[in-house]
């Protein structure tokens, strides 16, 4: 397997023809940690405004019942089926099929798409209304996993990355002019693991300084992205409605053991979006330091798990796979809780499997669920090299 | 790829480890102000509670002034109008044991959806709020109703004793008397009551309880202040004045039992002119007219106006120059009508001249050329000095509020001349509370008390905050020359000019006076009279003065003063204790002329009657 680009891989936690089931029990715990702080975050606003406390916490369990199904479903799925053709007379690869499904979907959604919170990003299809944004960044870590094994031999020139470019563009661009934060999130999926792959090569940094010079021009051009600019660097000076200072406020006011599951005020109609991006802030007043520590924990140990498959799997295709979910997973993360600190300006993220959102989360199982198929193939120790 | 998957991770827990930190730093830093922040936006729905102002009580404790708790019923339709199932049992509720109307009470919900504050009914009775609270209690969909206690100030006497306890705005402060000077004490605290919802959506309430006022207790007597009160009401109905104010004092430590003048206002209905002002006159007032009418009704005329004391100020000038020993009580003083002083005539009230006098004489007849000569002998340095002792020219710090302090002649423009006008209480101004004051000081001794009016401060559990009972400043004069001056003063009463003060069976003493106003060609005149009994252990000290006597015949005597202080002195001496006794008289009478000259002589001393001197053996020690 030394086509991989895995030199000697070390035989750590290998796990031979089964799942990886600490990785399972990691995303469960999550999960279900995640629903319980929904119900924490959302039963006031939810009786507040619908009458029915528990909307949102069924709801979830509802998008975690479709997400299991998805995730179970993915990881049957031997992940090489994505990039086969699917035989002589259709000479198409699902990925391609995909990736033209998400583009099409982005299309109408810019163009019909229902605003929520001052952006459009929801395609209503009946009962369900899902955001093609999150589909878009499966798709994204597939394609450029699939396109960092087709061009695994010319990656470390600049010419190996104009193929991730053009792949990557229609579908960022499309996102990047309603919601930056998500461009920035499936910019990443794209573009770091051909990087990862490579290595860090002189080019790698150029493109990455015209993205962040890029990043940066839209940011302060932009009407109200200039306005949480100026919440960002002030925040107490600004609209003590704004959902930063609010979230703070119930930091602050948690201390180290947080006043107790349950007990928080600042999701009583203080912060919005508490049971969706900001709903760090209330595991924080309600648990505390110590537990928002135990989450920060638990995602580490989920990235680590994945990153143990990621450097054990059969093959490039699945090591780059998982590269693309780890990159996501901590993205996202990271830039969730940079925000809820206040540490960089307010922009809407959710929490991976916290925060309420169905798309995301049935979106985010499915990756678990690559991540999971890819486990399931880690060849058996002594025949991992040749 | 391992390498740069790894140095990923690395990447991820190095940020993982600054949100911690970040986590940590924003508890240290902002911990506590962020904790109050929180709760402080959860009192959102916080109300204060009034607290209850303090009750102002006479010196026997009856109550001038009180608060009533009284309810407020408040709608709050955004409540009701948060469930469609509590709308229909909450209007109900309220028609039928508030007694509302239906369609009223829907339009005003559904009018205001977003309002949670409509004052609906303000003094509401208690009987309809607590059948409501008790079937609001039992059904859980019956809501959106709160009542607010506020307190009514009351006055039982309405318009007993108005300039001294003032009155309380609309927004719960005292304006004017006690009301305002004691407001802080009388407020109390108000107290607040949150609301909040809990984890389970259930409203819950914090109170803070407001903390009561203290209540005053005055000096005042009511009984005192309704009978002089009424004897003012008569000479008005009579005679008729300008101004009348009068004060009853307790010359033993200068606290005033009743305080009152010609204006006394309805404290129930403040703002209304009728209480001093045929109402056929204020129908015709502009809006300035009256509201400075109203300025004027408010004003206490025995502490904020000031006037020309004339004559009553001579005790003054005779005590301060005894006291200095300038002149001695064997003393005599010839008037030949008027006197050259300063290259000015200075006439006498009697323009024949009052012949040769003796000291006590000179102030029975209330001669000006005696006292100009006592004043010359005094000099001007001494006379200064007293006057400040006995504090004119200086607010006496009674407790009320808008006192003046007088005009006095600076040292350095006192002249010969000035010195003489000053002697009979002319050329300079006063207060009606800075005489009564110098007078109680005379009177009891020579220890001057700062005049007050309440002597206690307490909580509504009755424990004392503070008490007033000492207020003693300074020593005026010594007890022997207060001794001559009573002696003097009961001379002046029993033959000289203030024979119309004599109440049959007691020892009354005191001092006329008449000045006339500037300009001096208008003959306007204010005349006044300080009388005291019994003068054996003077208990009550009253002042009075006229301004302008409506009966032309009248209006340059100062008999209508003391008739006045007579009349009210028959009525109170009882009421306080101190009885007639015929046989007085003859007995005093026979001492007093013939014993003047030994300053130490008690024409008392010899009296045997227990029954009528009691305490009377104890003047030299008073």
């Amino acid at each position: 397997m030394s086509k991989t680009g895995v030199k000697q891989p070390r035989k750590v936690n290998r796990v031979v023809g089964s799942y990886d089931i600490s990785l399972l029990l990691l995303v469960v715990l999550l999960c279900a940690f995640g629903v319980v702080m929904i119900y924490s975050t959302s039963y006031y606003n939810a009786d507040r405004y619908y009458s029915e406390s528990a909307l949102y916490y069924s709801m979830q369990i509802r998008n975690l019942i479709l997400g299991a199904g998805a995730m179970i479903l993915v990881s049957f799925v031997d992940y090489h089926f994505y990039v086969r053709v699917f035989g002589r007379s259709l000479k198409i690869k699902p990925i391609h099929m995909f990736y033209f499904l998400c583009l099409i979907l982005q299309i109408v959604v810019a163009v019909a798409g229902y605003s929520a919170n001052g952006s459009s990003r929801w395609l209503n299809l009946g009962p369900l209304s899902f955001q093609p944004s999150e589909l878009t960044k499966i798709c994204l870590i597939i394609m450029s996993a699939y396109l960092a094994t087709k061009y695994k031999g010319i990656l470390d020139k600049f010419k190996g990355f104009i193929p991730f470019f053009v792949a990557g563009l229609p579908l960022i661009g499309l996102v990047g002019v309603h919601d930056l934060s998500t461009a920035v999130v499936l910019a990443a999926v794209a573009f770091i693991p051909p990087i990862i792959v490579s290595g860090l090569k002189r080019y790698h940094f150029i493109i990455g300084g015209a993205g962040l010079v890029g990043l940066i021009i839209m940011i302060t051009t932009i009407g109200y992205r200039q306005e949480r600019l100026d919440v960002w660097l002030n925040p107490e000076l600004q609209d003590p409605g704004s959902q930063t200072i609010q979230g703070l406020y119930a930091i602050a006011s948690g201390g180290y053991l947080g006043k107790g599951l349950g007990e928080g005020l600042q999701k009583l109609g203080k912060i919005q979006e508490v049971h969706t991006d900001m709903i760090f802030t209330v595991v924080c007043e309600e648990l505390g330091i110590a537990g928002a520590v135990i989450v920060i924990l638990t995602f580490i140990l989920l990235l680590w798990r994945i990153y143990v498959v990621a450097v054990n799997a059969r093959d490039l295709f699945g090591a780059v796979i998982c590269t693309g979910v780890f990159i996501h997973i901590a993205m996202q993360v990271v830039m969730n809780l940079l925000v809820v600190t206040n540490s960089i300006p307010a922009t809407g993220i959710p929490l991976p499997f916290i925060s309420y959102g169905g798309t995301s989360l049935v979106v985010l199982l499915a990756e678990m669920g690559l991540v999971l198929n890819v486990s399931k193939q880690i060849p058996e120790e002594g025949a991992a090299d040749e | 790829m391992r390498k740069g998957l790894k140095i990923a991770f690395l990447v991820v827990l190095a940020l993982c480890g600054f949100i911690v930190g970040r986590l940590i730093y924003i508890n240290v830093e902002n911990g506590e102000t962020y904790s109050k922040a929180v709760l402080s936006q959860r009192a959102y729905q916080s109300r204060s509670l009034a607290s209850k102002r303090g009750a102002i009580l006479d010196r026997n404790g009856i109550i001038l002034a009180r608060s009533e708790k009284r309810y407020n019923v408040i709608i709050d339709p955004r409540q009701i109008l948060d469930k469609d199932y509590y709308i229909e049992p909450s209007i109900e509720a309220m028609v039928t044991y508030l007694g509302y109307d239906e369609n009223e009470i829907r339009t005003l919900i559904y009018d205001n959806p977003d309002s949670s504050y409509i004052v609906y009914e303000k003094d509401a009775d208690y009987s309809r709020i607590s059948e409501y609270k008790r079937y609001q209690s039992s059904k859980s969909k019956v809501t959106g109703v709160w009542f607010e206690e506020e307190y009514a100030r009351i006055y039982p006497y309405s318009t007993l004793a108005s300039h001294v306890l003032g009155f309380v705005n609309a927004d719960g402060s005292g304006s004017y008397g006690l009301e305002q000077y004691y407001n802080d004490e009388l407020s109390g605290i108000p107290g607040l009551s949150y609301t909040y919802f809990d984890n389970d959506l259930k409203q819950q309430k914090t109170v803070e309880d407001a903390v009561d006022g203290y209540e005053l207790v005055t000096t005042i007597d009511y009984n005192v202040e309704r009978i002089v009160e009424e004897k003012v009401k008569d000479f008005l109905d009579t005679t008729g004045a300008k101004n009348i104010g009068v004060i009853v004092m307790d010359p033993n430590d200068a606290s005033v039992l009743a305080m009152a003048s010609n204006r006394e206002y309805d404290l129930n209905n403040p703002r209304d002119l009728e209480a001093c002002y045929p109402s056929s006159e204020v129908m015709f007032m502009t809006e300035d007219e009256k509201l400075e009418k109203r300025y004027r009704m408010w004003k206490n005329y025995c502490i904020s106006d000031t006037y020309e004391p004339g004559s009553t100020f001579k005790t003054i000038t005779v005590a301060s120059a005894l006291d200095e020993s300038a002149i001695s009580t064997e003393d005599t003083f010839y008037c030949a009508g008027y006197s050259e002083v300063g290259g000015w005539r200075i006439g006498c009230n009697n323009k024949y001249g009052h012949g040769k006098l003796s000291l006590t004489q000179s102030l029975m007849k209330s001669c000006n050329c005696a006292l100009m000569e006592i004043a010359a002998k005094l000099g001007k340095d001494s006379f200064y000095k007293y006057q400040t002792k006995f504090g004119f020219g200086a607010k006496t710090g009674i407790d009320l509020p808008g006192e003046s302090s007088g005009i006095l002649i600076p040292l350095r423009n006192l002249n010969e001349t000035e010195l003489a006008t000053s002697s009979f209480g002319t050329t300079f101004n006063v207060t009606m509370i800075q005489i009564a004051a110098a007078y109680a000081s005379i009177i009891n001794g020579g220890t001057y008390y700062q005049p007050h009016v309440v002597r206690e401060i307490r909580r509504s559990d009755k424990t004392v905050v503070s008490n007033y009972n000492d207020m003693g400043v300074r020593q005026s004069i010594s007890e022997g020359t207060a001794s001559f001056i009573r002696n003097s003063l009961y001379m002046t009463v029993e033959s000289g000019t203030a024979t119309p003060a004599k109440v049959e069976g007691y020892l009354i003493g005191g001092k006329t006076g008449t000045a006339q106003k500037r300009p001096r060609e208008e003959k306007r005149f204010v005349v006044s009279f300080a009388g005291f009994a019994p003068v054996t252990d003077p208990q009550v000290l009253i002042y009075i003065v006229i301004d302008e006597v409506a009966d032309p015949e009248l209006s340059s005597s100062s008999s209508p003063a003391t008739k006045l202080c007579a009349s009210i002195m028959k009525e109170i001496l009882p009421y306080l204790g101190i009885y007639p006794d015929g046989e007085i008289d003859y007995h005093v009478d026979l001492n007093m002329i013939a014993d003047i000259e030994n300053e130490n002589y008690d024409p008392f001393e010899d009296e045997k009657n227990p029954f009528v001197l009691p305490e009377g053996l104890d003047v030299e020690n008073e």
